[in-house]
């Protein structure tokens, strides 16, 4: 080793020295992260549904370095559904409206705050992983005969202008255990509701009927499949909600 | 030609020596904007408006080490090692320097994670800090590391033209320069032909 210098072992020691330095940054990176105190906290304190909106409620304390504007991004698997921006912001709390994406509803999405600094400080990005929770609710409550054809009531929930329509609903005398209304029981029509809460009725049309196991003071058991369709700004969006209910 | 050839390894010994101090103090990796900078090297600052912090980037301490044991090798006459050290340590580090410049030029900025309650992640991003690879230590340690190259094989390139030399008036009676001028094929094939010569190796086996 201490005579003559091989070009061989030297060639050796430089790529034994590259590869140590990958390893060596590869596996101890440099620690920047916590070594100064952020310019300030911030929090997605609540995000939640409200008519056919978002309220997002963005908390910011120890502010180091004032905050100048915000934007919210609301991501799902990795795409844009929602943007929204505030020009002021400032330490505390600051409400924020976005629209609702009915691909939202009920979803975890990804919130991303951007909120730049006062002075052309720069910015600072937080990724939060946040439930959308939005009231929305569709069950059939209630089916009875009207002039002879069977009606179900279905009692709704919605933040969207909604078209309804039922399949697959049954009713079953619990005390009998016999059917009185299945097989391919459908709805006749949809319809269509606004934004809101309220109730609907919409005649069925079955291919069994049972009427003489109707009896007054016998439980039944009311199951189905609501077929909903929300009609918004972003486009249709369509879902099916299983029902079950019990009715005297 | 001895006396020359250890002043060189005195001199690659003392160069090694101040660009393991410069590997040691000054920044590999520098990166500034408006009211923040990152300096990271053996020693990590980083300044931002809300305060200045500094630690110790242990990796770092690889060149540092590599450099002393080459400078200590070099004052002992291990002249080849020296020059395997240097270069190295002269090798890691620019990896090293390379792979934290690509890394802190995340999102076109200086980017500082902080983890922040109730969030995935958060990052502070400074648009325009470009991150730079800090030159004075790197250019330092290159002649260092050339220095102890250059030592390491010193008595050889400066014995081979003497061998030649004494084969030129053993065979063809006329010195190495006469030689060129009238057969220069010649010159050049005694002095290939003096590399191999035992006599111009004898300096090495001097040095261990």
């Amino acid at each position: 080793m201490d005579g003559e210098l091989k070009f061989f072992y030297a060639a050796l020691v430089i790529v034994v020295a590259v590869l140590g330095g990958l390893v060596a940054v590869k596996f101890l990176p440099p620690r920047l992260s916590g070594l100064t105190p952020p310019p300030f906290y911030t929090n997605v304190t609540n995000i939640t549904g409200v008519g056919d909106g978002l309220l997002l409620s963005l908390s910011i304390t120890q502010c180091h370095v004032k905050p100048k504007s915000a934007t919210v991004l609301i991501e799902l698997n990795g795409r844009v559904i929602e943007e929204a921006s505030l020009s002021e912001v400032s330490c505390g709390s600051n409400n924020l409206t976005m629209g609702l994406s009915p691909y939202l509803v009920g979803k975890f999405a990804t919130v991303v705050v951007n909120l730049s600094l006062e002075g052309g400080r720069g910015y600072v990005l937080s990724y939060f992983l946040r439930y959308i929770y939005v009231a929305e609710s569709f069950k059939i409550v209630n089916i009875s005969l009207v002039n002879g054809t069977p009606v179900a009531y279905v009692s709704y929930t919605t933040p969207f202008r909604t078209e309804v329509s039922l399949s697959n609903v049954i009713l079953i005398n619990v005390n009998r255990s016999s059917t009185v209304f299945g097989f391919s029981c459908n709805s006749t029509r949809s319809a269509v509701v606004g934004p809101g809460t309220g109730y609907l009725a919409l005649p069925l049309a079955c291919s069994y009927e049972n009427l003489g196991v109707l009896s007054p003071g016998d439980v039944y058991q009311v199951r189905g499949l609501i077929n909903v369709t929300y009609l918004t700004p972003y486009g249709n969006y369509s879902e099916g909600v299983g029902s079950l209910a019990y009715q005297r | 030609m001895p006396t020359s050839a250890s002043d060189l390894a005195r001199a690659a010994a003392l160069l090694v020596i101040i660009s393991m101090v410069m590997v040691a103090v000054l920044p590999a990796v520098t990166a500034s904007a408006r009211y923040y900078s990152v300096r990271i090297g053996f020693i990590v600052s980083i300044s931002t408006p809300t305060g200045v912090r500094v630690s110790l980037y242990l990796p770092m301490l690889v060149p540092v080490v590599l450099l002393a044991a080459a400078a200590f090798y070099e004052l002992r006459g291990a002249r080849s090692s020296a020059a395997y050290l240097s270069i190295a340590a002269l090798s890691y580090y620019i990896v090293v320097a390379l792979e934290l410049a690509h890394g802190l030029s995340y999102l076109r900025g200086l980017a500082v994670f902080y983890g922040i309650p109730g969030a995935l992640y958060s990052l502070l991003v400074v648009p325009g800090a470009r991150p730079t690879i800090y030159l004075p230590p790197l250019i330092v340690m290159t002649i260092a590391s050339a220095s102890t190259l250059i030592a390491s094989i010193w008595p050889e390139v400066r014995r081979a033209p003497e061998a030649a030399g004494e084969l030129a008036r053993r065979g063809f009676g006329a010195s190495l320069e006469e030689l060129e001028r009238t057969r220069p094929w010649a010159a050049r094939a005694l002095l290939e032909m003096a590399k191999y010569l035992p006599e111009a190796r004898e300096g090495e086996t001097g040095t261990r």
